[in-house]
């Protein structure tokens, strides 16, 4: 039986099992993809490394696994053959991260077609979907660029970033003199019918309308949680979540490190209540 | 090989090719087991999709293999 079922082989996946291996713990590594590296994909330059680092120490992979939930010491889920149940003494949960949405943003006003979280978006545009010509975007961060970036390679003419908090590039980082950037501001609502058609933008106690036929929610960053039994960290459970955008193999493995000590911790405390 | 898909891009290893109601190829997507079945039409089809200098490699290709073949089966 493995000592932990991790679930999420992107990269804190990945890292988290690297760090749970050379503690000398046996590891299980679900994710519902059929191949490591996440949404970010098997060939990420991040990815690569850990990936191969991992099946080095031994981890097991039940790729092609969707997980369900974590009860009675045992991860539930599907593959591809049907049900699949792995006992382990502690579920570390790393199922990556998504933007916010509009209500934890926030934005009042109309759910009208046209808005979409970045995630969505970078697929519909690599996919060929053209989501407007004059997109608002958001937030500032990596999602909110890289969206920007497929968004005017697919044809957008005006791209506005209204960063509703959010810090944006750290230092080095290129923002383009063309991207109109609405510094401070946030969006406060959104308007219209079938479609988006304007957003109300709030700086410095002042409203405006700012019209846009697109509006991309790229803002923020928080934990995807669809594990069942496992929403929130507890004695058997602990979470391993990069609210950063991480730019080396150091800074996944910093946060897989201190994540992978807590779950350790907790191991160590369940041993003792076994024996005492 | 890859496949790029919305939900992300995984390697695609062929395992085995054979001949069954069409051309079938077996291979993994990542750890998934899946199966191509190209029938007549899709043959047919594809032909027409491939460009023209293509045709002509493969046209070509395939007259050697044929030629090599002839040869070493031949007398001597």
């Amino acid at each position: 039986m493995p000592d932990v079922a991790l679930v999420g082989a992107g990269l804190a996946g990945l890292a988290g099992a690297c760090s749970l291996l050379r503690r000398g713990l046996e590891v299980a590594l679900v994710d519902r993809l059929p191949a490591e590296g996440g949404l970010r994909g098997f060939s990420h330059p991040l990815a690569r490394p850990l990936a191969r680092e991992a099946r080095g120490l031994g981890v097991a992979f039940a790729l092609g696994t969707t997980a369900l939930e974590w009860s009675g010491g045992r991860l539930l889920g599907v593959d591809q053959d049907g049900a699949v149940s792995i006992p382990a003494r502690h579920l570390v949960l790393a199922t990556g991260t998504r933007p916010c949405t509009e209500a934890e943003l926030r934005i009042a006003g109309a759910r009208c077609g046209g808005v979409v979280p970045a995630t969505v978006a970078v697929h519909l545009v690599e996919g060929g979907a053209l989501l407007g010509m004059r997109p608002v975007i958001v937030g500032l961060g990596s999602w909110a660029r890289r969206a920007a970036r497929l968004l005017e390679a697919a044809g957008a003419r005006e791209v506005t970033f209204v960063p509703n908090g959010d810090p944006g590039p750290g230092e080095g980082a290129v923002v383009p003199s063309r991207w109109r950037v609405m510094r401070g501001a946030r969006v406060a609502a959104i308007r219209g019918g079938g479609r988006v058609e304007a957003v109300e933008v709030e700086s410095g106690g002042e409203r405006r309308w700012v019209p846009c036929d697109a509006v991309v929610l790229a803002a923020g960053r928080v934990p995807v949680r669809n594990v069942r039994g496992a929403l929130a960290p507890g004695p058997d459970v602990t979470h391993l979540f990069l609210l950063d955008e991480p730019a080396s193999v150091g800074d996944v493995r910093r946060a897989a490190d201190e994540a992978v000590a807590r779950a350790h911790r907790a191991l160590a405390d369940g041993r003792e209540r076994a024996a005492g | 090989m890859r496949v790029s898909s919305p939900i992300g891009e995984f390697p695609f290893s062929v395992e085995r090719v054979r001949w069954r109601d069409g051309l079938r190829v077996d291979g993994r997507l990542g750890t998934w087991r899946v199966h191509v079945r190209l029938e007549a039409a899709d043959l047919r089809q594809l032909a027409r999709l491939v460009p023209p200098k293509a045709k002509a490699v493969l046209a070509g290709a395939l007259v050697l293999a044929l030629l090599l073949r002839s040869n070493r089966g031949g007398p001597g």
